[in-house]
């Protein structure tokens, strides 16, 4: 028996030692039975833990509890139960354990049977779950994410508190709800989509979109978007059974890219127009295209430059009737589709350009259409405008240049252009000038050494260089040229400052003054000729004037009881007047008066002639008349045709005091005498001398006897030949009146006066021939 | 032609205006008074207002030459001092001087 309950104690030892938990028997406070495992939990040895009240392995703050849980238990009055608090271990650490105990006896005495189950890991492991969940559930509540479950109807489970206060709802509000009555329109608005059934796409295909953006809305009605990434639940039969769904706030994310969507087309649209106006200004600028060649183009132009060109059309219309337009633009023009603006043309509206649509398009700015649209349409139009403006100018230019060209081509004055100290662009009249043909290069581009003469290109380079540098040079200038025959040119040359090309030049005309000044140095050596040769005739007139004042009387002769006075002044410096006064026989008087028809040296010649003859002819011993006979005979056929003298001679007796006079063809002379109330007229029958060998008319002696007081005056009618300031001449009563009034003047007197009042009624113009009078006074 | 016929072509007038002052002129119009065959000449003067030494001594010359082929110059002048300087030159003892044309075709009729 003994050796049974041995072997069942060592059955039980060894029992309680395998156990793999610790199991310990308390009794008054001690432990008195333990495990191996009881050793491994507290680190003591076994005589330590033995030995040692209960107290000092239970942790102080559990330990009056477990106590007195120990002590009820043992003593019956707690049942079995288990018991959790903190043990020290030999190193120090707390443990938290479970004591499942039961009461029993121990030898009899009561005791407490516990087995002590270590649940630090346990309620370690689980105080670190709670912690993960609560911070879990933190992070799911606090996320700036929307975390939702729904059930595979998308009916709300759940959804998190940022996506309360992103969407508005409160979770009440939500849970058990579907989304579409929710945060999900019927209809996304940006895309038109039908968002039932794209759930129900979703629903039947889970896992095609796990991601997905789209439209949600708020429960103010307020638009979102918002990026979900959506996991959908399987049961273990593969049965879906919600989806958890979170999900970004990309609102803000969706109107950044909304906006660079919009700014990228408009972007778009104004690269489309300032294609077109790019276009547009390569079209103008083109020389190849004529002016329905740029409407065309334009039209093509504004077409692709709206944000529709597919339906976009287009025409320019002109006022008077002209019209262009665009493939399908006769198409009816709807008002409300359509943006139009006028060409002009120096003010003047001459047209439209109309764009339009032939459908209908979302709605712009105006109408369809946006406002910078109609803004290049407007640009274009005046473009247009200007373009056939510049075409109108370009044409005027063109015929212009033509007409110009047709002058410059034509133009018989040198024309050409200087710069830079090199003549350009000459005219045809210039290269002949230069010695080439008209057709000929000649010295296009050529230098002025080239055809300027060395003694002058210095002059005409510095004053040209000058000119361009803006200093003041005259614009007219004479030099030579050497031509490409060798031959030396003069050129007046008139040059006006230009900007060729933008930079300054001068544009010349030239004229070959070579003939000119060939014939002014002809002209000039011949002035000097002539100058030579008046001065010999001056010299010679000279010298015959003092043959003529030799072959007159120097001084009126001096005789007894007369006074002679003489008055002679020959137009020139010799006349064809003459006259005499023959004293050779001491008792009489001779007085001759002659005027040779014409003046001058011919006149003056014939006047020698006359005078001669007469020297050679009169004889104191026969009458007048027979001298005047004799003098005719002498010279009548002798002389040039036409040419004669008239001629007045008297022979006065100082004895007698009786005067014999003769007129050939002369104006009779005039006896005053002192106290008469008229003049005696000195006149006889008888023609000029020179002209009639046989003279119908015989010439004729006169005689009268003078008294003292008596004056005689014979004259040339060159002082009667004047006219005054009416055209009126000097007649012969005119004359009689002034001698009558001045009768007793002396003779010397005399006749300056009747030369005074001649000259006075010619208005001091002067006499038109040689004028010589004669007086004498019987004293 | 410096000469116009009158009178059934039996008569010529000649009306010079400054070309008795030029010889060559008065040469050409004897020429064409001596190539119509004419001996009779009208110097018209009647507008002239007087008459220089030179255009004397050409009335003079015409009037020896038309002498000299037996035919007659007659003057047509109204000027006094045309008229004065034909009387001292003598010149009206040569000729006829008439104060106008119809005078002078009258007396051709006479």
């Amino acid at each position: 028996m003994e050796k049974q309950v041995f072997r069942t104690r060592k059955n039980y030892e060894s029992l309680f030692n395998s156990a793999p938990i610790p199991i310990i028997v308390v009794h008054d406070d001690r432990i008195v039975f333990h495990n191996a495992e009881t050793e491994t939990l507290f680190g003591y040895r076994p005589d330590e833990l033995e030995s040692t009240p209960v107290a000092h392995f239970i942790h102080p703050d559990d330990l009056a509890g477990v106590l007195q849980d120990l002590r009820k238990q043992s003593q019956g009055n707690l049942p079995t139960g288990i018991f959790s608090f903190r043990v020290k271990t030999r190193s120090g650490d707390n443990r938290r354990v479970d004591l499942k105990s039961s009461a029993f006896l121990w030898d009899d005495r009561p005791a407490v049977l516990g087995f002590i189950i270590d649940t630090t890991e346990r309620l370690n492991m689980e105080a670190a779950l709670r912690q993960s969940e609560t911070q879990y559930r933190e992070l799911v509540q606090s996320l700036n994410i929307v975390i939702m479950k729904a059930d595979s109807r998308f009916n709300f489970t759940f959804l998190n508190r940022f996506g309360q206060t992103f969407f508005g709802y409160s979770e009440a509000e939500v849970l058990g709800k579907n989304i579409l009555e929710t945060i999900t329109p019927d209809v996304e608005k940006s895309t038109g989509r039908d968002m039932g059934m794209w759930l129900e796409e979703m629903i039947n295909h889970p896992d095609k979109y796990n991601d997905n953006e789209n439209e949600n809305r708020r429960k103010d009605g307020r638009q979102v978007w918002v990026s979900w990434r959506n996991t959908p639940v399987f049961d273990d039969s593969g049965k879906l059974v919600e989806f958890m769904c979170t999900g970004f706030d990309i609102t803000d994310r969706m109107a950044a890219e909304e906006q660079l969507r919009r700014k990228t087309a408009e972007l778009n649209e104004r690269i489309k127009e300032m294609n077109c106006l790019y276009g547009m200004g390569e079209l103008v600028e083109r020389t190849d295209i004529t002016l329905d060649g740029i409407y065309s183009g334009a039209i093509d132009l504004i077409s692709q430059a709206m944000q529709y060109p597919e339906v976009t059309h287009s025409r320019i219309v002109f006022q008077d009737g002209k019209e262009i337009i665009s493939p399908h633009g006769e198409l009816p023009v709807l008002e409300k589709w359509s943006i139009r603006a006028d060409i002009k043309n120096q003010g003047q509206t001459i047209g439209h350009l109309v764009v339009f649509y032939s459908e209908e398009r979302p709605a712009g700015d105006i109408g369809p259409f946006l406002k910078e649209e109609q803004q290049l349409v407007k640009t274009l139009a005046e473009k247009l405008g200007r373009t056939i403006e510049s075409h109108r100018l370009k044409a005027a230019l063109v015929k212009s240049e033509a007409r110009h060209k047709i002058i410059f081509d034509n133009s018989p004055i040198a024309m050409f252009v200087a710069q830079d100290g090199k003549t350009t662009f000459l005219n045809p009249a210039k290269r002949k000038l230069n010695g080439f043909t008209a057709n000929e290069n000649g010295n296009e581009s050529g230098d002025f050494a080239d055809v300027v003469h060395q003694d002058d290109l210095e002059m005409v380079r510095e004053r040209h260089f000058k000119r361009l540098r803006g200093e003041p040079v005259s614009n007219e200038v004479t030099y030579r040229i050497i031509n490409q025959s060798g031959d030396i040119r003069w050129l007046d040359t008139r040059v006006i400052p230009f900007d060729w090309e933008n930079r300054p030049a001068a544009l010349c005309f030239q004229t070959d003054i070579t003939d000119r000044r060939k014939a002014e140095e002809k002209i000039r050596i011949q002035q000097k000729k002539l100058e030579t040769v008046y001065q010999q005739m001056t010299e010679e007139l000279e010298q015959a004037r003092l043959v003529q004042l030799a072959l007159l009387p120097a001084e009126p002769p001096e005789l007894p009881d007369l006074k002679l006075a003489v008055k002679y002044h020959p137009m020139a410096q010799i006349g064809g007047d003459f006259y005499d006064l023959v004293t050779d026989d001491p008792g009489s008087l001779g007085i001759l008066v002659g005027d040779v028809t014409g003046h001058g040296i011919p006149a003056a010649l014939l006047s020698f002639l006359y005078l001669t003859t007469f020297k050679n002819s009169r004889s104191s011993f026969s009458p007048p008349d027979a001298f005047m006979q004799l003098s005719n005979a002498f010279l009548a056929g002798k002389l040039p045709g036409g040419k004669y003298a008239t001629m007045f001679y008297c022979h006065y007796d100082l004895g007698k005091k009786v005067l014999t006079y003769t007129s050939a063809g002369h104006p009779p002379g005039y006896l005053i005498r002192p106290g008469a109330e008229k003049l005696i007229q000195l006149q006889t029958s008888g023609m000029v001398v020179g002209m009639f060998e046989k003279p119908r008319l015989p010439f004729e002696s006169k005689s009268i006897a003078l008294q003292p007081g008596d004056k005689v005056l014979v004259y040339t009618d060159g002082m009667l030949e004047v006219t005054n300031g009416k055209g009126e001449m000097l007649d012969g009563e005119k004359l009689e009146a002034f001698l009558l009034t001045h009768s007793r003047q002396p003779v010397d007197q005399l006749l300056e006066a009747i030369y005074q009042f001649c000259f006075d009624f010619s208005n001091h113009r002067g006499f038109n021939d040689d004028v010589t009078m004669i007086a004498l006074e019987v004293v | 032609m410096k000469i116009d016929l009158l009178q059934e072509d039996k008569a010529a007038i000649w009306r010079p205006e400054t070309e008795l002052e030029d010889p060559a002129h008065v040469k050409d119009a004897m020429a064409d008074l001596k190539s119509s065959g004419l001996k009779t000449l009208f110097l018209d003067l009647i507008d002239k207002e007087w008459l220089s030494s030179s255009e004397i001594g050409v009335v003079m010359w015409i009037y020896k030459e038309l002498d000299g082929i037996g035919g007659t110059l007659s003057i047509l002048a109204v000027s006094p001092f045309v008229l004065k300087t034909i009387n001292v030159t003598g010149i009206d003892q040569l000729l006829t001087v008439f104060d106008s044309l119809d005078k002078a075709l009258d007396a051709i009729k006479g």
